[in-house]
């Protein structure tokens, strides 16, 4: 069980992608929660602080990108990761996301495994050492 | 009077300032000769004045062209230059060509007019001037000035020979007139009285003066005095002047005829130049409104060829070579169009020299046609042709307004050409967008549900062992929706290519209404099972006349449709009425939000979405414009409409059904199952 007492929010408007994320994410021992807007998304994250968030990018309210920072400040570090997961493959689709602070890009149709082995990688890096340096050094 | 300065190598060329005299050839001769001497080029200029305009006539125009193209056949250049003054123009050439002028030759003609003694000779002064700069040469031109000839003379008035003769037999109407109402009128009360008769030689002179112009208005004066005093007046028969009375009479007579005749003709004079400047007015008009009416050179030349030829009373032909093939030829002209040899070489000299050619030209080559070229700022685009009909006259006027109308038509064109190729590149650029815009969507639309099936289908791979049977069958489920929802966006842009090619065939034939909507349940069954659906089919036993696939493949996309905008658990209802004015009329109401008002009038677009972020349930935006097309194929109608109390309706229509006896209907059934 690699995701033990870890929290996972997915945001996607794919009711089918929602349902096979669930079925193996806690399957794997997560807890899963799933949204199917951002709006919707944004808010189950700021009240339950997931530990971490994959987010589609053509949401039916409003761009997974906009919500994006917002969901980066989740925590008090300010580096909660989220893994983008879109049919959007454009180099500058990829940039944008990854100036916004997007932790990794997995482009539609994919593999489980894929994105499980993210998954454990992002988990494992948390917090970023050289962000926390920052903000501690601020703090003293 | 020569002046020698230094001939530096960069000083290479001759400069012949031509006259209009009969030995102007000397100047270009000299010309020729001191620009051998020196191994340097020789122009000859010509300047145009506006005090020329005034003084000089169409004839002698035409001589200086002709002698310019003389100049360019004894091998040197030639120049029409216009300026202020004939001391403007040389200032101007001198100026102009400083750094390369070697010699300068002007003409000095002998003026054997009675004051020419006395008259100031202003550009010598000039001449003495750039003599400080330049060697000059004066060229001295002996012997008369050009001389006309009575009928050169009189064509340089707009005199024509039979003007007189008109003038003449004008007169000889009154006096026809005036002894017919002399022998007419026998009571001595109604006699007719000198005055009389003079009244009808002035209306004699005042026609003559007013429709042919001065000169025939004074001659019928002079004529119709003599008449008058020879015929009408005592002693009869006989020219002569007895009294001062008489005298005093003629006098009278011949000044008010003669003032008459120069206010006619001056007034017919300001008359026709009105005309002229209204001409070329309705003219510049005319092309700018062709300009910004036409879609291409090739209709704006047809238009213009046209309009030109009723305007100008002419014909007109034009010959451009097309933008992307200079090699074919665009042609706007008559129908009867059949050019000579001698056109032909006029053509092609106006085409590849970009001179004027043919008629009144200096190169005539004896052709009926006038030919200009078109030219624009960006060069030479083409040749407008026209030939004189019977009662055009080509004089210098009419040459310059030719000039003008090619120069305009040239701008006229070049501008049309260039708004096309703007326009082309904006739709170009459009399309371009639109196809990406478009690719970028089916690709999204199709990659979903792949990514639907794919995902899941490695869930159960991976981690199969690990789920419980339900969960195993959950994702099994949900990978056959996905795949079905791929295989229905496939054939919904399948048949959208099909249709649009024309491939698709229609094969119509009589079905149960009610197995069709059953038909179209059991395939949506998954995803209709989260819809409450009701269905009502009347008369149940009803058939309608068409295509089954294609009909079962239009409602599927309208409850498609439905199921995308509706949530879970809504209701769906289906209802089939035969009516007898409409035909078999299929509704499909749901319970969502509608369609948005602004979007209602076009839910039959191709790749039209109907709200915004369409990506719940992502669909290609096809089905709604195939249903369209497959129902309006089996000439039936569809629409879409917002239910008055929420969620949108969908309605179409096949013409013809005819209701089955029930057994019938169920024979049918158990016979296709």
């Amino acid at each position: 069980m690699p995701f033990i007492n870890k929290h996972i929010i997915a945001i996607d408007d794919t009711h089918s992608i929602l349902n096979f994320l669930r079925i193996s994410l806690e399957a794997l021992g997560a807890r899963f929660q799933g949204a199917a807007t951002a709006s919707g998304g944004l808010a189950l994250c700021e009240s339950d602080r997931p530990d971490l968030v994959v987010l589609d990018l053509g949401l039916p309210d409003k761009e997974g990108l906009d919500i994006l920072p917002r969901l980066k400040r989740l925590d008090k570090e300010g580096n909660v990761p989220v893994i983008v997961l879109t049919v959007r493959n454009s180099p500058e689709d990829r940039e944008l996301a990854a100036s916004l602070g997007a932790s990794a890009y997995i482009t539609k149709p994919f593999v489980m495994n894929e994105l499980v082995e993210e998954i454990q990688r992002q988990l494992k890096l948390k917090p970023a050492p050289h962000l926390h340096l920052i903000e501690t050094d601020i703090a003293s | 009077m020569t002046n020698t300065t230094p001939i530096t190598p960069s000083h290479n060329l001759v400069l012949v300032v031509v006259e209009d005299h009969p030995k102007a050839v000397l100047l270009l001769r000299t010309a020729k000769n001191r620009a051998h001497e020196r191994g340097c080029k020789w122009r000859a200029v010509f300047l145009e004045t506006p005090l020329q305009h005034k003084q000089v006539d169409d004839d002698s125009h035409e001589r200086m062209l002709r002698l310019l193209t003389t100049a360019e056949q004894m091998g040197g250049e030639s120049e029409l230059l216009e300026a202020a003054s004939v001391e403007d123009g040389l200032k101007l050439l001198c100026s102009r060509e400083a750094y390369r002028l070697s010699l300068v030759i002007v003409g000095n003609a002998e003026r054997n007019e009675l004051f020419s003694r006395f008259r100031m000779k202003p550009w010598l002064n000039t001449v003495r001037t750039i003599s400080q700069h330049t060697q000059v040469e004066i060229v001295p031109l002996s012997g008369p000035l050009y001389s006309q000839s009575f009928m050169e003379w009189l064509r340089s008035h707009s005199v024509r020979p039979r003007y007189l003769a008109y003038a003449l037999t004008s007169v000889a109407a009154a006096a026809l007139c005036a002894s017919i109402l002399e022998r007419t009128l026998p009571p001595a009360l109604f006699r007719i009285n000198d005055y009389n008769i003079a009244s009808l030689f002035m209306i004699s002179c005042a026609f003559v003066a007013g429709r042919y112009g001065l000169l025939p208005g004074l001659l019928a004066s002079v004529t119709g005095f003599l008449t008058l005093n020879y015929y009408f007046t005592l002693p009869y028969h006989a020219l002569k002047i007895f009294t001062v009375t008489d005298m005093l009479n003629m006098a009278i007579f011949l000044s008010a005829t003669i003032l008459i005749s120069l206010f006619t003709s001056q007034t017919r004079d300001y008359a026709e130049k009105a005309t002229k400047r209204e001409l070329g007015t309705q003219l510049l008009f005319t092309l700018y409104r062709i300009a910004a009416t036409s879609q291409s050179r090739k209709q704006a030349i047809d238009k213009l060829q046209r309009r030109l030829e009723r305007m100008l009373d002419v014909d007109v032909a034009f010959f451009m070579p097309p933008v992307l093939n200079p090699d074919r030829i665009e042609i706007a002209a008559p129908q009867d169009l059949k050019l000579q040899e001698t056109d032909l070489k006029a053509l092609n000299m106006c085409w590849h020299e970009t001179k004027t050619t043919g008629i009144a030209s200096p190169y005539d080559f004896g052709t009926s046609w006038r030919f200009e070229p078109m030219v624009s700022a960006g060069g030479e685009i083409g040749v407008i042709a026209v030939r004189p009909r019977k009662k055009t006259r080509m004089d210098a006027w009419f040459g310059r307004m030719l000039t003008a109308i090619a120069d305009q038509t040239a701008n006229v064109l070049e501008h049309i050409e260039l708004e096309r190729s703007m326009e082309n590149t904006r739709v170009r650029e459009e399309r371009e967008k639109l196809r990406s815009m478009l690719l970028s969507s089916v690709s999204h639309d199709l990659k979903t549900p792949l990514a639907g099936i794919i995902g899941a289908l490695s869930v159960h791979q991976s981690l199969g062992k690990r789920l419980s049977e339900e969960k195993r069958n959950d994702l099994l489920d949900s990978s056959l929706e996905e795949a079905q929802r791929l295989d229905s966006f496939i054939t919904n842009i399948l048949d959208m290519t099909k249709l649009e090619s024309g491939n698709i065939k229609f094969k119509q034939e009589w079905h149960s209404v009610q197995s069709l909507v059953d038909g179209v349940r059991k395939r949506l069954g998954h995803r209709l099972k989260q819809r409450k659906l009701t269905v009502s089919v009347l008369p149940p036993e009803a058939e309608a006349f068409m295509d089954v696939a294609m009909t079962e493949q239009v409602l599927q996309n309208i409850l498609d449709n439905a199921c995308k905008y509706t949530p879970e658990n809504s209701s769906i209802d289906i209802t089939c009425m035969a009516t007898p004015e409409s035909g078999m009329v299929f509704t499909v109401r749901d319970y969502g939000k509608g369609i948005p008002a602004e979007k209602i009038n076009h839910a039959f677009d191709k790749y039209a979405r109907l709200h915004k972020q369409d990506s719940q349930i992502a669909g290609t935006g096809l089905g709604l414009a195939i249903s369209k097309a497959v129902i309006e194929a089996q000439k039936g109608w569809i629409i879409a409409e917002n239910h008055p109390e929420g969620g949108a309706v969908f309605t179409f229509c096949l013409p013809e059904w005819h209701s089955v006896p029930m057994q019938l209907a169920e024979e049918k059934k158990h016979a296709i199952y």
